[in-house]
């Protein structure tokens, strides 16, 4: 691979790759990232799908508010289990609503800083508005629209988050 | 920046504390090209990954060495922190494991949960820590919940609070001694395990079970994810593109100067075409996932695509072992 065939104009993210240079040297070549700047429309696109469908399906009530961000982040049930400390059985009962309303107040914190999301997004929507385009926005992904923008900040109690919601005037 | 975090940061520790050493030597002495192909209880899909298990890299440095390292896990998030302060306040850049989903730094669609990444904190200043991470072009800042988090999730290899830095670092070391016990070390891996899912058999599997993938799947757009993700996994997730191909093809091209030996070089170059064709891999297995229905024959065709791969690393690597 040579340095000249793999340099992609990408600054949103940059990688390291190796090449063999003009002088023969294999060596680092700093570039954008091929798959970010090729596909990241597929990604947003494949994403917004997985993101619609689960809240159409959390809203309908067919699933709990565990079950959409597990399956948003990706996580499986083993590995959410042990990133919360609790048993896959406990896991298992608290992705349907049924069970999800025998979750304890220290379950929600553990789902919650293992997701990493503010206790009170379990409970709501949190939707921004882009090109008349509802799309739902979590704590930590800040939606930068042209007139709105949503920050969430923790307080000194672990449970309560203020979500500020306000006017982009730059 | 560097083309793997683990590497990069143990690399950026050793020049820092006066060891002239670029990353391919570090990665080529510790032995960290690899191929394994699995698939673990706690995923949902299975997956392949190119190099040696997680902290290996810094393990096998410092076992081949003699360059010591303090490396400490803790139990207690508040002693993690305030060990990191206290080093951190003596001027001590320190290696942290971190899981990638918690460094903000980072845009959202980048961080995904993986629990494998090592960067170096070099500063604080009130609640805010400096940090070299190697996938990110400029010094990052954290605030300290956010990397007490990222210290502390669990899953699978949970950091644990694992730090790590070095102590009584030599200006030389016995370079050429150390990349013919990395090389010998490299060889084995691929060739002599016998275990039917590591090393150049692992690559046959990966050959064999992938046209197997749409059982894991859920729906037609989900296995063409995946298949993407064959892409991210060689060119992209830290590898320096092909896979670690082509970092190990810099180490052999640096081997050669040390040990004087103008065969390594060719061998490098040999290297150099082997990563150029797991990048066509990646690139085919990119277009196969854009299109449309991913059909068995598609995936035959990749598997066809791997398997070849199989061989030239078994050629390869025969010739290699041969060679030291």
């Amino acid at each position: 691979m040579k340095e000249q065939d793999l340099k992609v104009d990408f600054k949103e993210q940059q990688i390291i790759l190796y090449a063999e240079k003009e002088d023969g040297s294999v060596s680092p070549v700093q570039t954008g990232s091929y798959i970010s700047k090729n596909f990241i429309g597929d990604f947003y696109d494949y994403t917004a799908k997985i993101n619609y469908e689960m809240t159409e399906k959390l809203k309908s009530g067919e699933i709990s508010p565990i079950c959409f961000f597990m399956t948003i982040e990706e996580l499986t049930v083993a590995e959410l289990a042990s990133r919360a400390g609790l048993s896959k059985l406990k896991v298992r009962k608290h992705l349907n609503l049924k069970g999800f309303r025998k979750a304890s107040v220290s379950d929600l914190v553990k789902y919650a800083d293992s997701f990493n999301i503010p206790v009170a997004n379990f409970f709501q929507l949190i939707k921004t508005r882009e090109d008349k385009k509802w799309d739902p926005g979590y704590r930590n992904d800040l939606e930068k629209t042209e007139s709105v923008m949503i920050s969430q900040t923790n307080t000194n109690n672990p449970l309560i988050v203020e979500t500020k919601i306000f006017h982009n005037t730059k | 920046m560097a083309a793997h975090c683990e590497s990069g940061a143990v690399t950026a520790q050793l020049n820092f504390h006066g060891l002239k050493i670029t990353e391919p030597l570090v990665f080529g002495i510790s032995s960290g090209l690899f191929f394994a192909y699995m698939k673990p209880p706690m995923m949902d899909f299975p997956m392949f990954v190119t190099r040696s298990m997680p902290g290996q890299i810094f393990g096998k440095f410092s076992k081949r060495t003699g360059v010591k390292f303090i490396r400490k896990t803790y139990k207690d998030p508040k002693e993690a922190e305030n060990d990191l302060n206290a080093l951190l306040d003596k001027n001590i850049p320190v290696s942290v494991q971190t899981d990638l989903f918690f460094m903000d730094y980072f845009p959202a669609w980048f961080r995904v949960h993986v629990n494998m990444h090592y960067v170096n904190i070099i500063g604080r200043e009130g609640n805010k820590y400096f940090v070299s991470d190697s996938y990110y072009p400029e010094i990052a800042e954290i605030e300290r919940d956010a990397l007490m988090k990222a210290r502390f999730a669990g899953g699978t290899m949970a950091p644990k609070g694992l730090m790590f830095y070095p102590v009584n670092v030599p200006e030389k070391i016995d370079m050429g001694n150390l990349i013919i016990k990395g090389i010998k070390a490299t060889t084995f891996d691929m060739l002599k395990i016998p275990l039917p899912f590591l090393g150049v058999k692992g690559i046959r599997r990966f050959a064999d079970k992938i046209v197997e993938w749409p059982r894991y799947a859920k729906d037609n757009e989900q296995l063409a994810d995946k298949v993407l993700r064959i892409f991210i996994l060689l060119e992209e997730q830290g590898t320096g593109g092909g896979g670690f191909r082509f970092v190990y093809a810099s180490f052999l091209q640096e081997s050669a100067k040390v040990l004087n030996n103008p065969r390594l070089n060719e061998l490098s170059k040999e290297m150099l075409g082997i990563g150029d064709k797991w990048r066509e891999l990646a690139l085919a297995a990119s277009k196969v996932s854009r299109s449309g229905e991913i059909t068995r024959e598609k995936l035959i065709g990749l598997g066809t695509l791997i398997r070849e791969k199989a061989d030239l690393e078994e050629v390869f690597f025969t010739r290699l072992r041969k060679e030291i």
